[in-house]
């Protein structure tokens, strides 16, 4: 493990140890940023959750939509504002985190949202597996939310098979979903 | 008799009330409670955190319904993020949300708490006529052949071909189950004789009163007597203050789950000389496992979870095998993480949702946790897996791979770090406890337990037999904090029985 490798690992491992609150204060100092009140969102950390969604939601696959084409993100943000505050505020330092993350763990120095699509998607692959539980649980908690704004939407199901509309317990009233 | 939230209040009004019994959450233990003392009488003030919903409220929308019907959101977790504890809110609790699964508790598991924490009335005929009753009033019936969904005969066949215990599950459901599948994002049709159509609503329509969007924030003590509780009116949505309360009751009974009845107390200061409520905590945790078949499984349609598998579940201090195998399922937002990956190959993943069945591996859990109280209503949950418990995880984790196979599985998904995808048996063997740790796999809990446990000694158990606490007069708990152990399967059937018998202790000592 080099030298910048360790310290990233360390950098995980003191978010732990101060709290994932002001691991995300502190991240927002580094970017130079504003921090959200409780329960709020900032633009910057919008912008950060799309250009994660885009990556981890992306597909090849010719009939399936793009997360912008299916409303995907509006859908993360509805379903993360019907969290109570102290969820948010969780949520909120994990972008934060994320944002400022390229910074220290490379290979592109930049925020998150400046990498291209490619750099992105090669910056995650290593989050799912890596060695350290906080990084893989930070990826698996951001993975969740935006699999379920993407999943969610009724214009993926399709695809994958799912249907409620054929489904005979489901009332008339819920097959149409709003 | 009111039903309305406390929101209806204004904000600025300190709303004051009485009771002979004051009751915190409404969930299975909360509303056993609730119908039985109202039944018998009493005067009873049922407060829960969350809405109290109408069948007309259940969407069956996973991004709507989850942040209103699970604690924090969906968001609760183990401090260290590596297990999901899902725990209902609203008027119903976790029976909101549940699959309905039925079981009692085993006799093995009964003669260790009778041993070891002196809970001799748990040998006798009593508690099984207590159990009867309670699966009477709740329509407990085993599921019946013809609904058995695809998911789940796949699942018998596999568990038959290998000559391995398990069987059929019973549920609680009534005559308006349309089986839409529905079940944990709350039932569209009212077909679920939950804790909110079963006992609470009726509880209602006689003289009890509940209070929804109610957070208890202290439990009031006099001269080591539980008098009452405060708290504050919230925001279901947002958790926001809105308003505050008072309830004065002859009786406190805690009902709010293992972990939010233990955080209260602490968070109260009621008496704890041997520092024991919140340690003790079982989560059940379990880890899912997916087989790719040839044909569609189509595994969100009809009942879920009506087959299990206890080849490898014993109970008891020495117990060998731990672990319990149950079908499972997931609607798209929520299997979509669990599914490994991201990108295009997990797109790809997905693609085969159809075809996939699912088992889940809960696991009768050794390892012991801690609650504390966080802010509003979050709770910390410091809890991690001991060796032995890895082991056992992956002890049910192998054979629910091999059940998929052995029912006819193209390949299997074991949710290991990196994941694994086995097509035959034989690559099994490499799954072993050392292989796995924090977060691999990732894993999720939904019946917490443990953490306010009956005991006869004031020194090594939070409440006596009854379920009155050692040290606070008056005060007492009724979810499943009760269970000395884990208790290795689904708790509603056992919470329900056991806040049965406290709410006869509380009528009989009043």
């Amino acid at each position: 493990m080099n030298l910048l490798k360790h310290l990233a690992a360390d950098g995980f491992r003191q978010v732990q140890a101060v709290g994932l609150l002001q691991g995300g204060r502190l991240a927002a100092r580094v970017l130079n940023e504003r921090y959200p009140a409780t329960g709020d969102l900032l633009p910057w950390q919008i912008r950060t959750l799309e250009s994660l969604q885009t990556v981890i939601c992306a597909t090849e696959d010719d009939e399936l939509p793009s997360p912008e084409e299916c409303g995907a993100l509006e859908a993360t943000l509805s379903f993360l504002r019907g969290m109570p505050r102290p969820t948010v505020d969780r949520m909120s330092a994990l972008l934060a985190l994320f944002e400022a993350a390229p910074l220290a763990l490379g290979p592109v120095r930049v925020r998150l949202s400046a990498l291209d699509t490619a750099q992105r998607n090669s910056f995650l692959e290593t989050w799912p597996d890596s060695r350290l539980a906080q990084q893989r649980a930070a990826f698996h908690a951001i993975k969740t939310m935006c699999m379920m704004g993407y999943w969610t939407r009724p214009s993926t199901w399709g695809p994958i098979g799912y249907d409620i509309k054929s489904n005979p317990g489901v009332p008339d009233r819920l097959k149409e979903p709003a | 008799m009111s039903t309305e939230p406390m929101v209806a209040v204004q904000p600025t009004q300190r709303m004051s009330l009485g009771a002979d019994v004051v009751i915190i959450g409404l969930g299975a233990g909360g509303g056993m409670v609730f119908h039985d003392l109202v039944g018998a009488g009493f005067d009873v003030i049922g407060l829960e955190l969350g809405r109290h919903f109408t069948t007309q409220d259940m969407t069956a929308q996973e991004d709507v319904m989850m942040p209103q019907l699970f604690s924090e959101g969906g968001g609760r977790a183990t401090d260290d993020f590596g297990i999901s504890v899902l725990q209902g809110k609203g008027v119903g609790g976790s029976t909101l949300h549940n699959t309905n699964l039925c079981k009692r508790l085993p006799e093995e598991l009964l003669d260790d708490w009778v041993v070891r924490f002196g809970l001799t009335d748990l040998a006798g005929k009593g508690l099984q006529d207590d159990f009867e009753a309670v699966e009477k009033l709740l329509n407990v019936h085993p599921v019946p052949d013809e609904q058995l969904n695809r998911n789940n005969v796949l699942v018998a066949q596999g568990i038959k071909a290998l000559g391995y215990q398990g069987g059929r599950l019973s549920h609680n459901r009534g005559h308006l189950c349309r089986q839409s599948g529905f079940c944990e994002l709350g039932c569209p049709n009212d077909g679920k004789e939950n804790a909110e159509r079963t006992l609470i609503r009726p509880a209602i329509a006689k003289s009890g009163r509940v209070y929804s969007e109610a957070r208890v924030e202290k439990i009031l003590m006099h001269r080591g007597e539980a008098v009452g509780v405060s708290g504050v009116c919230v925001d279901p949505r947002t958790g926001a203050t809105i308003g505050e309360f008072k309830v004065q009751a002859k009786h406190v009974v805690l009902a709010g789950s293992a972990t939010g009845s233990a955080a209260l107390v602490k968070k109260s200061d009621v008496p704890d000389p041997y520092r024991l409520a919140g340690t003790n905590l079982h989560l059940h945790p379990g880890a899912i496992v997916a087989g790719v078949f040839a044909e569609p499984v189509e595994a969100w349609l009809g009942i879920p979870q009506a087959i299990e598998c206890t080849q490898f579940l014993e109970f008891g201090p020495t117990a060998k095998n731990r672990a319990w195998i149950v079908s499972g399922f997931a609607h798209p937002g929520a299997a979509a993480g669990f599914m490994p990956g991201f990108g295009a190959e997990h797109a790809k993943l997905m693609r085969e949702y159809r075809n996939t069945a699912v088992l889940i591996t809960m696991l009768h859990d050794h390892t012991s946790g801690v609650v504390s109280p966080g802010e509003r209503e979050q709770i910390h949950i410091s809890y991690r897996l001991d060796k032995s418990d890895y082991d056992q995880l992956a002890l049910g984790m192998r054979e629910s791979a091999r059940i998929l196979l052995a029912a006819g599985a193209q390949r299997v998904f074991v949710p290991t770090r990196p994941a694994r995808w086995v097509t035959r048996a034989a690559d099994l063997d490499a799954i072993t406890g050392s292989v796995l740790g924090p977060l691999n796999p990732s894993l999720t809990a939904v019946h917490p337990m443990s953490t306010l446990w009956m005991g006869d000694n004031r020194r090594k158990s939070v409440v006596n037999p009854e379920g009155m606490h050692h040290h606070v007069k008056n005060l007492w708990v009724a979810d499943g904090s009760l269970f000395p152990t884990s208790i290795g399967g689904p708790p509603q059937i056992p919470i329900y029985t056991f806040a049965r018998r406290v709410a006869r202790a509380i009528a009989a000592a009043q």
